[in-house]
């Protein structure tokens, strides 16, 4: 009986700390789901295009980075001459279609 | 009575005498009754468990009701690649429960010496009382909350509420709208979502506590284009010294709305600065006398009901002289013009005859199968309803002509100007994300397919040798009309005050975009004219050069381009 007794006791115990664990983690997970959406927002404001805009105009020397010209544009299909059947051999040096 | 009769021996005149019958009864009854009046009683205790069972839950205090109220959670927007334009952030707010505050003076003291914005009698009024919850700041910092932690005061608490977040600032204002400190929607998207479903959802408590339990919506909305288009307008605004500037990209095959800004504008993140009427969304919002841009419309409604054809003549040699006024001609060539040439010089006398020939039933019919006299609705709540005159009559007719007398929503000519562009369906505009198939659907056919054509070659033209060449940008085949209508100042038009607009479309050979800009009182530039040529055909250049490839419309230069009027007539067999 007592031996019956000391195992509903461990495992009432053993059930407890687990529920105790559960919660902890539960909110756990919800801080850590404040901090993302903190961040996600931080990182929609830093990366706004009106501020990258305004870094680029105030620190020229430092980004070189300015608005491109359209005639620079042109397709993978409007380059002359392609190598026969290796459009995507270009399209794989340049990096992109 | 029976135990006093045995006991009572000595007292014989005393023994109760036998029960009769009629006492047995009596006695019966009064069992009876008091029986019933228990059942009776048990049954009140009964039916009160009852009603008590049905009644709802009465708050413990009264922080429940507020904290649903506070933590009305909201889905985030985005735009349409998926960029946040709106989104949720958790901050703590202060609340105080008064009676259970020991020591009034001692608190607000101390709360004071961390919130130095609330005042000691402030404080002393909130916290003094019988009240068992009262705000005390909403929106604290982190750091605050850490200190008014740290004070450790009984009776002093905190509830971490969601408070809307625009990490653009005003980039996108008039679009998304804005919140109140309950974080609900009272503008722009925000409003509509809550009137859509998420009001019913916050309502039944499906939608507090966790933003991230809610899907985010997406809009129509490119933030880069969108931050163009407004980096374009407040330059204009500032360069021109202009009182405002608004503008709008259509996609003319789904009706989408990919970008929208009316300067001056606010900033959402504090939405006080809209009450400010001037900070309008011009857009959607305001109506005005929107000028020769609505020649467009007048050569369409010409050439789609076939009494007017490309190659009539419209005599405009002399001024009409009508009910008074005179119909003159800005930048006059006194003589007959086609049709082509009545849009590029933007001949008033010339569209004027033109709306003559089509006839005042015929002009009305037309802006109302385009939709320029009723309001359009899209899902901003911020909407407009155009202004019609009442007595139509031939003055109105030649006026309407050339864009005066009938006052309209930039949104209105917009769509209809895509209907003009993409082969004559008009397509309500939206600001959620559409496909062809969907707005094939939603779309009315309100002009033939030539007609549509004929527009499109009319509206390259104009770029080419026209009024529009400013807005041409080499390789996007940019295409438009201008329109600089004096502003009516003291009862009477006046040349110094113009409101300007340009209307146009991209890549003409196969047009994708409508682009409307609009410039309210610009002044002139050293050595340039205050015609829409000048500052509203410009923002349109700049806006194309800048976000044309973003919105996948890539250049071409090689070969196409439309051909004079003469060998395009020859070619298409045009009458």
């Amino acid at each position: 009986m007592i031996s019956g007794a000391m195992l509903t006791y461990e495992a009432k115990e053993e059930a407890v700390t687990t529920a105790e664990g559960v919660a902890d983690l539960r909110h756990e997970i919800g801080q850590e789901r404040i901090t993302i959406s903190l961040l996600k927002a931080e990182i929609a404001e830093l990366s706004q295009p009106g501020r990258l805009q305004s870094l680029i105009e105030r620190y020229p020397e430092i980004l070189s980075l300015g608005a491109f010209e359209i005639d620079r544009m042109v397709r993978i299909t409007d380059i002359p001459f392609p190598p026969e059947d290796d459009v995507d051999l270009i399209a794989e040096l340049v990096g992109g279609g | 009575m029976s135990a006093v009769a045995d006991q009572g021996g000595l007292q014989p005149e005393w023994v109760a005498p036998p029960p009769t019958r009629r006492r047995r009864d009596y006695t019966k009854l009064r069992v009876r009754f008091a029986v019933l009046g228990f059942i009776a009683i048990y049954l009140v205790i009964a039916g009160r468990l009852i009603m008590l069972g049905f009644v709802e839950e009465a708050p413990a205090n009264y922080r429940p009701g507020a904290e649903a109220a506070i933590s009305a959670a909201r889905p985030d927007l985005l735009d349409r690649n998926g960029e946040i334009l709106a989104t949720d952030i958790r901050t703590a707010s202060l609340y105080a429960e008064p009676r259970r505050i020991l020591d009034v003076d001692e608190a607000a003291e101390a709360i004071h010496s961390v919130l130095p914005d609330l005042s000691i009698s402030f404080l002393r009024d909130r916290l003094d009382g019988d009240e068992g919850f009262v705000w005390l700041q909403r929106e604290i910092t982190p750091r605050q909350q850490d200190a008014v932690h740290r004070l450790g005061i009984p009776g002093v608490g905190f509830l971490t509420e969601n408070q809307r977040f625009y990490p653009g600032g005003p980039v996108a204002s008039h679009i998304v709208g804005h919140v109140n400190v309950d974080n609900q929607g009272i503008a722009g998207i925000e409003k509509h979502l809550d009137d859509d479903w998420l009001g019913y959802l916050q309502q039944f408590g499906f939608a507090n506590g966790d933003a991230s339990s809610l899907e985010p919506v997406q809009l129509s909305i490119d933030l880069r284009v969108q931050h163009i288009l407004r980096d374009e307008l407040v330059a204009a605004v500032e360069r021109y010294e202009a009182l405002a500037a608004a503008g709008v990209v259509i996609d003319i095959y789904t009706g989408e709305i990919v970008a929208m800004s009316s300067i001056p504008d606010y900033d959402p993140n504090q939405p006080a600065q809209s009450l400010d009427p001037d900070r309008l969304n011009r857009v959607t919002a305001g109506v005005y006398e929107l000028g020769s841009v609505f020649k467009a419309l007048t050569v369409a409604m010409g050439l789609d009901s076939g009494l007017v054809r490309m190659g009539d003549i419209f005599d405009a040699s002399r001024p009409i002289y009508a009910g008074g006024f005179t119909i003159n001609d800005f930048h006059g060539k006194n003589r007959p013009l086609t049709v082509p040439e009545v849009f590029i010089y933007s001949s008033n006398i010339g569209a004027a005859r033109m709306a003559m020939t089509v006839g005042a039933d015929g002009q009305q019919e037309f802006l109302e199968r385009l939709g320029l006299t009723t309001r359009i609705e899209t899902e901003l709540p911020e909407r407009a309803e155009p202004l019609v005159p009442d007595r139509w009559g031939d003055l109105t007719t030649m006026t309407v002509a050339f864009g005066h007398g009938v006052s309209t929503t930039p949104i209105n000519l917009a769509t209809a100007a895509a209907a003009l562009m993409n082969g004559g369906t008009l397509i309500p505009p939206t600001f959620l994300p559409r496909t062809e198939d969907e707005a094939a659907d939603l779309g009315t056919r309100v002009l033939s397919p030539e007609t549509s054509q004929l527009m499109r070659y009319m509206f390259r033209l104009n770029a080419v040798e026209g009024s529009g060449r400013r807005a041409d940008v080499p390789g996007y085949l940019v295409g438009g009309k201008t329109g600089t209508a004096e502003k009516i100042v003291d009862g009477r038009y006046s040349s110094s005050a113009v409101f300007n607009s340009f209307l146009a479309a991209f890549p003409m050979d196969n047009p994708q975009y409508v682009v409307l800009t609009i410039v309210d009182e610009p002044q002139p530039l050293e050595g340039e004219g205050r015609t829409a040529a000048y500052n509203a055909a410009t923002i349109v250049s700049n806006l194309v050069r800048r976000s044309a490839s973003l919105l996948g419309v890539s250049p071409r230069f090689q070969s196409f381009d439309y051909a004079t009027l003469e060998s395009y007539a020859v070619a298409r067999n045009v009458p």
